[in-house]
């Protein structure tokens, strides 16, 4: 197994080095560059040159470094508390079903309804601070875990659990021993989706929060008020750079933690 | 679904339960570790209900699959039920490396099961059941998953490990020479009544090895057995 897994991985790194493997992705980075570049050429007042959104980058990137932890704070705080609260739910809706009965109609209705339209009155009940961001992003990540996590925590072995029953083991020790482990890349599955859409609740709130001098989407509305479309593209970059480092961050944890205490190290990677 | 049974076990037997399939010998297995409580009647083991018997680690049960925790190591399995509900019986001495072992898994305790093939994940399972050292044994066709020949193998080693601790087993199979090595006495169910449609005793001498599946005695008792489950299943 372990020589077959090691086998399979220096495929993969063969495979890296063959043109085929990354020609594609190149020409069509390229391709898309280059159309840019064009229709930025003819119509500079709808898309900013490449060079221009780098000039941007290179001259201030203390701005855009401030805004973006700030942004990354209220989309990491969100998200934690997002998915903390979503996951403790989780587990009490698993072992009390009349909370699940009382809650999952709740929770679905928040899925649907658009919490963009409810961010501005947020904003209004919270103030202009933090706070109505940490709220927007953690409501955006809560239904997306929750019902991963119970998905989770019902995935187990049923004959692992059949060995716990007649050891009388305790709910709780199934919990730590049997449910947690196994659920573990359920969570992190739904980890991967709740850290793009924690960035999208911060730019959001930031949005309807006008007047807040902080964060990338506050940058990109005064920008694009003032025509400053390089400015406007600068902090699109620098966000999609941030979803990127979330996401990344959350497939390597996967990798450590699963590798250590998860069903299987491959899961999902 | 199971209908006016009974059946006793004496302490220290191995009891073998096989019928075909839909017969409700695993029910009846299940009922037996608790897993299934009764509509009618009761299940006692060791003179206590199966409820105590439990709740007070008694009962070492193996399932059909290895249902090893993959993220635990061999010998971490095997520690389980150690490690849950501890406030009972703590003074059973245990010895999941000598047992692991013995059942040859000496240089595999660090490895993690899926390193494993299904016949060493199945010793591991084993180990798991006798490592806490119940005085009861359910076995739900436990060598169910594995190739023949490593099956014919894997009933030597339990025989052994058994015969050094004398614990009470039932034992559900489809295998009849499995049957026949491993048991006391078969009880041969029924998939038309749904209860014992004979018991037949194994008065082959113990310890018993692998040589006695050689014998006249053994294919004589392993004939006699054949012949009943096909009668059961003409009836049917």
């Amino acid at each position: 197994m372990d020589a077959e897994s090691s086998a399979s991985r220096a495929r993969q790194v063969a495979a890296g080095l063959r043109v085929g493997y990354w020609l594609p992705p190149a020409l069509a980075v390229a391709a898309l560059v280059l159309a840019w570049q064009v229709y930025a050429a003819r119509h500079p007042y709808v898309l900013p040159r490449l060079s221009k959104i780098g000039s941007q980058l290179q001259a201030r990137p203390e701005l855009f470094a401030r805004n973006a932890l700030t942004t990354l704070e209220e989309a990491l705080v969100g998200a934690a508390c997002g998915m903390g609260a979503a996951f403790i739910l989780a587990v009490l809706m698993f072992y009390v079903r009349v909370i699940e009965r009382a809650i999952m109609p709740l929770a679905v209705v928040l899925n649907v309804t658009p919490l963009v339209a409810v961010a501005p009155a947020l904003v209004v009940a919270f103030g202009f601070g933090m706070t109505p961001k940490y709220v927007i992003a953690s409501l955006l990540v809560f239904f997306p875990f929750l019902v991963n996590a119970l998905a989770g925590l019902r995935a187990v072995d049923p004959r692992a659990l059949d060995v716990l029953t007649t050891l009388h083991a305790s709910r709780a020790e199934v919990l730590w021993r049997l449910r947690l482990p196994s659920s573990l890349p359920y969570l992190f599955a739904a980890g991967r989706i709740c850290m793009p859409l924690s960035l999208i609740g911060a730019v959001v709130a930031e949005f309807v929060a006008a007047g807040d001098a902080k964060g990338l989407g506050t940058l990109v509305v005064t920008a694009s008020s003032l025509g400053d479309l390089g400015k406007v593209y600068a902090a699109v970059v620098v966000l999609a750079l941030l979803g990127v480092a979330m996401f990344g961050f959350v497939v390597v944890l996967q990798r450590v933690v699963l590798g250590r205490f998860g069903p299987d190290d491959s899961a999902g990677a | 679904m199971l209908d006016d049974l009974s059946l006793s076990v004496r302490r220290g037997e191995f009891v073998t339960l096989i019928g075909p399939s839909g017969c409700g010998k695993t029910t009846l297995l299940r009922l037996a570790a608790g897993l299934l409580t009764p509509d009618c009647g009761d299940v006692s083991l060791l003179g206590t209900s199966v409820a105590e018997a439990t709740a007070d680690k008694r009962i070492g049960f193996v399932p059909q699959s290895p249902a090893l925790l993959p993220w635990r190591t061999v010998l971490d399995n095997v520690m389980l039920p150690l490690q849950v509900n501890r406030s009972v019986r703590p003074e059973v001495e245990s010895d999941p490396v000598g047992l692991l072992t013995a059942l040859g898994l000496g240089d595999a305790l660090d490895r993690k099961p899926r390193e494993l093939s299904g016949g060493m994940q199945q010793r591991v399972a084993i180990a798991r059941a006798f490592v806490f050292d119940p005085p009861v044994l359910l076995m739900d066709e436990p060598f169910a998953a594995v190739d023949e020949l490593t099956r014919e193998t894997l009933r030597h080693e339990l025989l052994s490990v058994w015969q050094a601790s004398q614990k009470t087993v039932l034992f559900v199979t489809h295998s009849v020479a499995e049957a026949v090595y491993l048991s006391d006495r078969v009880v041969v169910m029924s998939a038309v009544t749904h209860g014992v449609q004979r018991v037949l005793d194994i008065p082959l001498t113990r310890p018993r090895d692998d040589l006695v599946e050689t014998t006249g005695d053994f294919l004589d008792l392993e004939r006699a057995l054949r012949l009943e489950l096909r009668a059961g299943s003409r009836a049917a």
